[in-house]
């Protein structure tokens, strides 16, 4: 899939490149490109490993357990296949709360560890679920967007966080019917 | 701001917790702290290969003009979803790309205002979503899988669906005030 989307990217833009004379900026695209994608990672990193650690340390003193206890219940509903998977629980739990907390560079590895742990289980229709549910992250504090507001000149910044919330809310659940939905038609075409 | 001051509490309040934790435990909780980091490491390591390759195709994609021609051939879709023509390209960049994003809202602030009724409802998408593409690629990249059955499509009417509902609120929210 992330093959196709490549090759759909690469060659749409090569295509348009034809039409609109623009080959020599495209041909800069490339350059550019290697070089940004270089500088996001390094950007990321720093942040990434001192998340690993902390998440690392919050486990071992079974802090990550106390959050996927308490958001079990809810959990087990939206991901049924997986619902006896300790493991993966707690860390889609906790990838749930850093997104909550507005911690991105936090929720990405934890992120990574729920599918690797979802993945051990087979359970292809809950990794969907879960990569779903993480392209519509609730987030308390849009403390970046809040910024830019400010920097624009807003004259009410903070008055965006209800409407965010109240809108987060509900694309959350439809996006979690529409992937129950989905996981049932999905595993009926599998079966047949 | 009382919103402000608990949203910054959150880091050092984090890090306090897991730099006492160590101490007051039995187990060498310090060096699975840094064994934590080091995974950090390879993780980041595992993803970069994906990351590389998608940076490069969305660059090429936005310089080609691709990106506008998208735009323009989504036009009437999303005037007939009543989404104000002013925020397509924070429509069209949200899937693809976080800061390629936050740069056409930029835009917007400056040429429409953040108050204006495309500047809240932009903002009110930001904040509710998140990129789509890189998001995917990353988690099924790193367990190597090639399953992806509904979560791009499934993703791609979410966030239409959340486009929706963010500019339904924010004409609500600017005809009450």
């Amino acid at each position: 899939m992330i093959a196709k989307i490549f090759a759909v990217l690469v060659t749409a833009a090569f295509s348009f490149s034809v039409f609109n004379g623009t080959m020599g900026e495209l041909s800069q695209a490339v350059l550019e490109g290697s070089q940004s994608a270089v500088e996001l990672v390094f950007s990321m990193l720093g942040m990434m490993c001192l998340w690993s650690g902390v998440i690392k340390v919050m486990d071992h003193a079974g802090i990550t357990k106390l959050i996927s206890k308490i958001s079990l219940p809810v959990l087990k509903l939206i991901f049924p296949d997986s619902k006896n998977n300790e493991k993966a629980m707690s860390a889609i739990a906790a990838n749930f709360a850093a997104n909550l907390l507005g911690l991105g560079n936090a929720a990405l590895p934890l992120g990574l560890t729920a599918v690797k742990e979802l993945s051990d289980d087979e359970n292809h229709t809950d990794i969907m679920t879960f990569s779903v549910l993480n392209t519509v992250p609730i987030q308390l504090f849009p403390a970046t967007l809040i910024t830019l507001r400010k920097a624009a000149g807003s004259a009410s910044p903070y008055s965006i966080i209800l409407p965010i919330w109240a809108v987060s809310f509900i694309t959350y659940l439809f996006a979690v019917l529409l992937c129950r939905f989905c996981g049932v038609l999905y595993k009926r075409k599998e079966k047949r | 701001m009382t919103a402000e001051f608990f949203a910054s509490l959150i880091l050092p309040l984090v890090m306090t917790l897991s730099s006492i934790l160590p101490i007051i435990s039995e187990d060498d909780l310090f060096s699975v702290f840094l064994s934590g980091c080091t995974d950090g490491l390879k993780t980041a390591l595992s993803i970069f290969p994906t990351l590389l390759l998608l940076v490069v195709a969305v660059k090429m994609f936005t310089a080609s003009g691709a990106l506008d021609a998208v735009c323009s051939f989504a036009l009437p879709f999303m005037n007939f979803l009543g989404i104000p023509a002013d925020m397509f390209p924070v429509v069209v960049m949200r899937p693809i790309s976080g800061s390629g994003a936050t740069a056409t809202v930029k835009e917007l602030f400056s040429s429409a205002g953040p108050d204006s009724l495309p500047g809240f409802a932009s903002s009110v998408l930001m904040g509710s979503s998140d990129t789509i593409i890189y998001t995917v690629s990353m988690y099924f990249a790193h367990i190597n899988s090639k399953k992806t059955g509904f979560t791009l499509p499934v993703s791609f009417i979410v966030l239409l669906f959340c486009t929706y509902l963010s500019c339904l609120a924010s004409k609500l929210l600017l005809q009450t005030l």
